[in-house]
C-alpha cells in the first residue's frame, strides 16, 4: 500500500511521519496546546509513496540532530533521501512490468502555519476524502469520536498482537464490528501511540558509527538502502523483490520464510500494540477526546487476588497430583518464575540478585529462611541438584570468586558466545529448563506453572511443534482449568483471533503476537520446527513480553542447551524418573549386519529373531524402527516372511493412512509396527518392545535413539520394555544415548525417586 | 568446531562446487535443478500432468468434452484453447501458492510449463496450417483492480510477459476488467456465464495496437516467400492475438475476453482470431 509523507516543524526541531489519512493528522498536530511540543508548520512531502520507502525515510530522517536544523536542511535531506530511492527504484524498475509512477516529486507543499492558518493545499486536503477513510467534515466533533471510538476498539483488540493488515481486517470482522473507516481510526490509534505501524519487511536496524558527517551520511545511506532486509513478523532475511502493484514499486520485498501465513512485504502494514505501561501519560492524552486508558482493557478476569502465592511443595503435589520428582522439578520452576527478574539496565550486582532470590524463596516457603531447606527436599544428593538452589548457591559462592566468572546469568550481562546464535531470549526475557526423561508427565508438571502465572494476572501460552498434540493438550487442560478461558490456536483453528489468558498454540501461530505473555512455555525444544530454526525463535521472543519467562521442556535438549547447563548459563531443573517411578529400559545392543544385507539376503539374523519372538509370546507390541522410508516395505515384507502368524505393517509420513495404521497399532490389531522416526515422539503404547534397526545409522542421533527408546516401557503394567539396537557397528552417537538413559537412572536411584 | 558448522561448511563448499544445486520451490528438496522448468527438481518436473494430445480440438481437454459440442459454443469468439496441464491436485497446489498465497517464486515455474504448452499448440497448428504458427501480438485476462492492489501481481499478466519475452512477441494489455467479479472458482457454470456478462472491454488504445502490429506485419518481409509459396498471402490482414489465462473451466471467461476482442478488431475493420493459452484445463 501506499501512504503520505509530511512533516512537522516545532519550535525547536522536525519531525517526518506517515499518514494513512491525512486529514487525521493534520487535525492531531493543529490542536493546540495538548501536544507535547507546540507544532508551527505542517508540510507535505508526497501524497503516495510505497510504505516501506516511506517509513525507511522516516527512519533515515531520525537519525539526524533535529534540534537545530534549518528549513532547507531539512527538505532538502528528504529530497536527497528520496532522489536516491527513485534512482536506486528505476534502476530496477527495467525490468517491470508496472510502470506505475512514483509520486515523489519531493516539493514541500505547505498545510498550514501556526500564524497564518490553512493553506489552500491544507483546505483541499481536508475537503479531500478516499476510500476506507472515514467521511465527514474532520472539523465537526461527531466525526472526531466516531473517530476515537474506533480507534479505542483497534487499539484494544490489538493488545499483545503483531498482525498484519489484512489479518486485523479479518479479526475485527469476527468480532463483528466492522471497520468502515480503518485508515483513519489506525491512523489514529498511531498518533497516539497505542499501537506502531510498521512496514512487515524492514532492513535491520545497525549499529551507527560514529564518525565524521560525510562518512556518517553515507554509511547511514548505504545502511538504508542495501542494509539487509528483515521480517519483522518471522525474522527471516530471506526476501525477494518484485515488482508491486499495490505499492507502485518496482523491487518491493517479500519474506519467503512465513508465506503460509499470508504473505508479509515491505508495503505492507504490520501492526503492533504499545504496551501501555511502557508509554508515559501524557502522550495518551489526545486533544479531542482522551483515549481511554487500555490498561482497563488488558486486566484479565482469571486473574484473582486470592491466588495463594505461597504454595507449598506438598500442596502442590496433592493438587495436580505430581509424583516426587515431578513436584521437585516443578517447584524449582515455580521458584524461577516468582523471582523477579533484575532490571535489565545490565548493571546490578550479582548482591542484588541473591537477595532477590532469596526475598522470593522466602515468600514462596514463610518458615524457612534460606534456601538451603530446598535442597534437602528435593534431593539428598546436593551433587545432582539442577536449577535453582545450585544456581542460587553459586550466585552467592561467586561473590567472593573472581568478577569475571559471575556476570553471566542475565541478558544484559550475557558474553557473546555461540549460544547466542541458537537461543531464543532478548533483553530481559528469562529461560528455564525442565529435562524430564521420556515418559516423565511433562504436562502435568506445567499445570502449577501456568496456574501461577494467570492467578498472578499474566498470559500464558504453551506452544508446541505439532497440530496434534495441541489437539490432545486442549481438552486435558480445559479440564485441569475449568474456570480459565483458553484459546487453542494452530493453523485452520476457528479460535484464531480469541484472546484468552491461557493459550495453546501451534509454534508458528507465535508469530501474531507481540509481548503478549508473561510466561512462554516451549515443548519439545529439540524437535524439528524449533531445531535450528531462527524463525521460530524470532516468533517466540516476539511473543513473550519484555521481563516475561521461557520455560523449555524436553526429554533431549540440544547440545547447545546442554552446553550452557554445563557452563550454568541456563537455569534448569532436571526431572530423572517417569511418573510410575520404574527406571527408564537401558538399551541393549544386538549386533548384526545391517538392514540392507538382511534384505537382500532375505533373512533375519537368529538374535532379532529370536529376541522378535520373546517380544511377540510376551505379549507387546513392537515398534521396529528403519532410517529410510524406502526401506520400510522390503522389511515389512521380510518380517511378515518369518512371522506370517501376526499383522505386520509398515508406515511412515509419506504414508495417507498413517493416522489409521496407528490408531490400529494402539488398539493392538497391528502387533509389529515399521517406522521411521516420526513415531519418535508422542506416541504412547501400553506394552511395547521397541527395535531400531541400523542403529549406527548417521541419520540417528543420541536425542533420536533416546526418543525412540522412549516409546518402550511407558505404563504401569509394564514399566520394563525393551530397546534394542539392532545394529553393525556401535557408535558414538548409540554410546551417548545409553550413557544419557544410565545417568538418569542413577540420578533417580541416588535421589530415592525409584520404587 | 561444532558438528553443525562444520556442516554448514561442507554445505558451503558443496554449493562451490555444484552451483546448481538449490531448494526446489514445490518440494523444497535441495537438489539438483534439471533446467528444463527453472526451479523445479526433477520429482516434480515428472508429476506434472501434461496434455499432450488434446481430445477436444475446442478446448484442450485431454478428455472427452460435452460442453464444446453444445449448440451455444458454436458460436464462440475465440477458434479455440490449448492447455498445458490438466488440473489436478497438484497443481491446485501450486497455483494457489502462486495466486494466494503470493508465493512469486511459482512465476518461473508456472511461466516455464506455459511456455512448453505454447510450444506444443505452435507445433500442433504448424503441422496443420503447414508453415510456421506464431501469434502477432499476447494479451491476458487482466485482473480486477481491486485484486491487483491486494495481491500486488496479476498473475496472468506475469505469465504472458514471460512468454512474450521468450518468443519475442509483442505483449499488450488489451483488455481491462470493468467491474470486480465475484470468484469464478466459487460458481457453477450458469453464474459463471452471467458472471462474466459485459465484464471486460477493450482497452481505449487497443484498436491502435491492433492497426499498428497490423501494419508492422504487412511490412516485414519474414516468411513471405514461404507462405505466399503455400498460397496463405491472405493471412497478413488477418491479426492472430494469443490469450493468456492461468485456468480454463467452461470458457466463459476466456469467450468472454475474445468477444471484447473481436469488438475492437472489428470496429476497425480488422479480421482478428483469438487462441487461447491457458495454463491448466480444469
Amino acid at each position: 500500500m501506499q501512504a503520505v509523507l509530511y512533516t512537522v516543524k516545532y519550535a525547536q526541531g522536525w519531525s517526518l511521519h506517515i499518514s494513512l489519512d491525512l486529514r487525521v493528522d493534520l487535525m492531531w498536530w493543529t490542536a493546540l496546546a495538548k501536544r507535547e511540543q507546540l507544532s508551527e508548520q505542517i508540510w507535505l512531502v508526497t501524497v503516495a509513496m510505497p510504505l516501506g520507502k516511506a517509513l525507511q525515510c522516516c527512519a533515515y530522517m531520525k537519525t539526524f540532530n533535529r534540534s537545530s536544523i534549518q528549513q532547507e536542511t531539512w527538505l532538502a535531506n528528504i529530497h536527497r533521501f528520496l532522489l536516491d530511492y527513485s534512482h536506486t527504484g528505476a534502476s530496477s524498475a527495467l525490468g517491470s512490468t508496472y510502470p506505475h509512477s512514483l509520486n515523489t516529486d519531493p516539493v514541500g507543499h505547505l498545510l498550514w502555519d501556526m500564524q497564518m492558518g490553512w493553506t489552500e493545499a491544507g483546505e483541499y486536503v481536508l475537503s479531500s476524502w478516499e476510500e476506507d477513510q472515514l467521511p465527514g467534515n474532520p472539523a465537526s466533533s461527531l466525526w472526531k469520536r466516531k473517530l476515537t471510538d474506533e480507534a479505542v476498539y483497534i487499539s484494544r483488540k490489538l493488545i499483545g498482537r503483531s498482525l498484519l493488515l489484512n489479518e486485523c481486517t479479518a479479526m475485527l470482522h469476527e468480532a463483528g464490528g466492522s471497520l468502515n473507516a480503518w485508515k483513519s481510526s489506525i491512523q489514529l490509534a498511531y498518533l497516539s501511540k497505542h499501537i506502531r505501524l510498521r512496514s512487515a519487511v524492514h532492513p535491520a536496524d545497525r549499529q551507527k558509527r560514529q564518525t565524521s558527517l560525510h562518512h556518517r551520511l553515507s554509511a547511514r545511506l548505504h545502511t538504508l538502502h542495501s542494509g539487509a532486509a528483515q521480517c519483522l513478523r518471522c525474522g527471516s532475511k530471506r526476501i525477494r523483490y518484485t515488482a508491486c502493484a499495490s505499492c507502485g514499486s518496482a523491487a518491493c520485498g517479500y519474506c519467503e520464510d512465513c508465506l503460509a501465513l499470508g504473505r508479509s512485504r515491505e508495503c505492507g502494514l504490520l501492526l503492533q500494540a504499545v504496551y501501555p505501561d511502557k508509554r508515559t501519560a501524557q502522550s495518551v492524552n489526545s486533544a479531542w477526546h482522551v483515549l481511554p486508558d487500555t490498561e482497563n482493557g488488558s486486566s484479565h478476569p482469571a486473574a484473582c487476588s486470592s491466588y495463594d502465592i505461597s504454595c507449598t511443595p506438598e500442596a502442590m503435589q496433592q493438587r495436580w497430583r505430581l509424583s516426587p520428582a515431578q513436584t521437585a522439578a516443578a517447584y524449582q520452576a515455580l521458584l524461577f518464575l516468582t523471582a523477579s527478574a533484575p532490571v535489565s539496565a545490565g548493571q546490578n550486582t550479582t548482591k542484588d540478585f541473591a537477595e532477590q532470590f532469596e526475598y522470593a524463596e522466602r515468600r514462596m516457603i514463610p518458615n524457612v529462611p534460606t534456601g538451603n531447606e530446598i535442597n534437602e527436599y528435593s534431593t539428598g544428593n546436593k551433587k545432582h541438584i539442577g536449577g535453582f538452589s545450585r544456581f542460587s548457591s553459586f550466585i552467592k559462592n561467586g561473590q567472593n570468586k573472581n568478577h569475571l566468572r559471575l556476570p553471566r546469568f542475565w541478558p544484559g550481562r550475557t558474553r557473546k558466545s555461540i549460544t547466542h546464535t541458537n537461543t531464543l531470549r532478548s533483553a530481559g526475557q528469562e529461560r528455564f529448563l525442565l529435562w524430564a526423561v521420556t515418559g516423565a508427565g511433562k504436562t502435568e508438571m506445567v499445570f502449577p506453572l501456568l496456574e501461577h502465572a494467570i492467578r498472578t494476572g499474566g498470559r500464558a501460552v504453551i506452544a508446541t511443534p505439532r497440530r496434534d498434540v495441541v489437539l490432545e493438550l486442549a481438552p486435558r487442560i480445559a479440564r485441569a482449568f475449568p474456570d480459565i478461558e483458553i484459546a487453542v490456536l494452530y493453523g485452520g483453528s476457528d479460535e484464531r483471533w480469541r484472546t484468552a489468558a491461557l493459550t495453546i498454540a501451534t509454534t508458528h501461530q507465535l508469530m501474531r503476537f507481540h509481548e503478549a505473555f508473561e510466561l512462554v512455555i516451549i515443548d519439545e525444544i529439540d524437535a524439528f520446527p524449533y531445531h535450528n530454526n531462527p524463525m521460530l525463535s524470532y516468533a517466540a521472543a516476539q511473543a513473550c513480553s519484555q521481563g516475561g519467562k521461557f520455560i523449555y521442556l524436553s526429554a533431549t535438549p540440544s547440545a547447545e542447551l546442554q552446553q550452557e547447563i554445563k557452563r550454568g548459563t541456563l537455569a534448569h531443573a532436571k526431572v530423572p524418573v517417569r511418573y510410575h517411578r520404574h527406571p527408564l529400559p537401558v538399551p541393549r545392543h544386538l549386533r548384526m549386519p545391517s538392514l540392507t544385507k538382511c534384505i537382500s539376503s532375505k533373512q533375519i539374523p537368529a538374535a532379532l529373531r529370536s529376541q522378535l519372538h520373546t517380544s511377540i509370546n510376551r505379549g507387546a507390541q513392537i515398534f521396529l524402527f528403519v532410517p529410510r522410508i524406502a526401506w520400510i516395505e522390503d522389511a515389512v515384507e521380510l518380517i511378515r516372511s518369518y512371522f506370517p502368524h501376526i499383522y505386520v505393517e509398515g508406515t511412515s509420513s509419506q504414508d495417507p493412512d498413517r493416522m489409521d495404521k496407528v490408531s490400529l497399532f494402539r488398539q493392538q490389531q497391528i502387533r509389529l509396527l515399521v517406522t521411521t522416526t516420526i513415531l519418535e515422539r508422542g506416541v504412547t503404547i501400553p506394552r511395547s518392545d521397541v527395535y531400531i534397526m541400523d542403529a549406527h545409522d548417521k541419520l540417528y542421533d543420541a536425542a533420536a535413539l533416546i526418543q525412540m527408546a522412549g516409546r518402550a516401557g511407558r505404563s504401569m503394567d509394564d514399566p520394563a520394555g525393551g530397546v534394542f539396537f539392532a545394529s553393525s557397528d556401535w557408535t558414538v552417537e548409540q554410546k551417548r544415548a545409553l550413557s544419557q538413559i544410565r545417568g538418569m537412572n542413577r540420578i533417580a536411584r541416588q535421589q530415592g525417586y525409584l520404587k | 568446531m561444532s558438528i553443525q558448522q562444520l556442516s554448514t561448511l561442507w554445505e558451503g563448499i558443496l554449493s562451490y562446487l555444484h552451483p546448481h544445486h538449490s531448494a526446489c520451490i514445490a518440494c523444497n528438496r535441495h537438489t539438483a535443478m534439471t533446467g528444463r522448468i527453472p526451479g523445479l527438481c526433477h520429482r516434480c518436473i515428472a508429476v506434472i500432468p501434461w496434455i499432450h494430445q488434446p481430445v477436444c480440438r475446442v478446448c484442450g481437454r485431454a478428455v472427452d468434452c460435452p460442453d464444446c459440442r453444445r449448440h451455444a459454443f458454436a458460436n464462440r469468439h475465440f477458434t479455440f484453447n490449448r492447455s498445458a496441464v490438466q488440473y489436478d491436485a497438484e497443481m491446485r497446489r501450486w497455483l494457489a501458492e502462486y495466486k494466494y498465497n503470493g508465493n512469486e517464486g511459482y512465476t518461473k515455474v508456472i511461466g516455464g510449463i506455459l511456455k512448453e504448452g505454447y510450444y506444443r499448440m505452435q507445433q500442433e497448428m504448424t503441422s496443420f496450417y503447414h508453415h510456421i504458427w506464431y501469434p502477432d501480438l499476447i494479451t491476458w485476462v487482466p485482473a480486477s483492480p481491486d485484486r491487483l492492489v491486494s495481491r500486488g501481481f496479476d498473475q496472468a499478466g506475469v505469465i504472458a510477459g514471460e512468454l512474450a519475452k521468450a518468443i519475442r512477441v509483442p505483449c499488450l494489455p488489451l483488455l481491462i476488467r470493468n467491474r470486480h467479479t465475484v470468484k469464478q472458482s466459487t460458481q457453477g457454470r450458469r453464474e459463471r456465464m452471467k458472471n462474466v456478462q459485459g465484464v471486460f472491454s477493450y482497452h481505449p488504445q487497443a484498436q491502435e495496437w491492433l492497426l499498428h502490429v497490423l501494419q508492422r506485419k504487412a511490412t516485414s518481409p519474414t516468411d513471405t516467400s514461404l507462405s505466399s509459396a503455400i498460397g496463405i498471402g491472405d493471412r497478413k490482414n488477418i491479426s492472430r492475438i494469443l490469450l493468456i489465462d492461468d485456468i480454463y473451466t467452461t470458457g466463459s471467461t476466456i469467450n468472454s475476453c475474445a468477444k471484447a476482442l473481436q469488438q475492437a478488431a472489428v470496429s476497425r475493420g480488422i479480421t482478428a482470431e483469438v487462441f487461447a493459452l491457458t495454463w491448466s484445463r480444469s
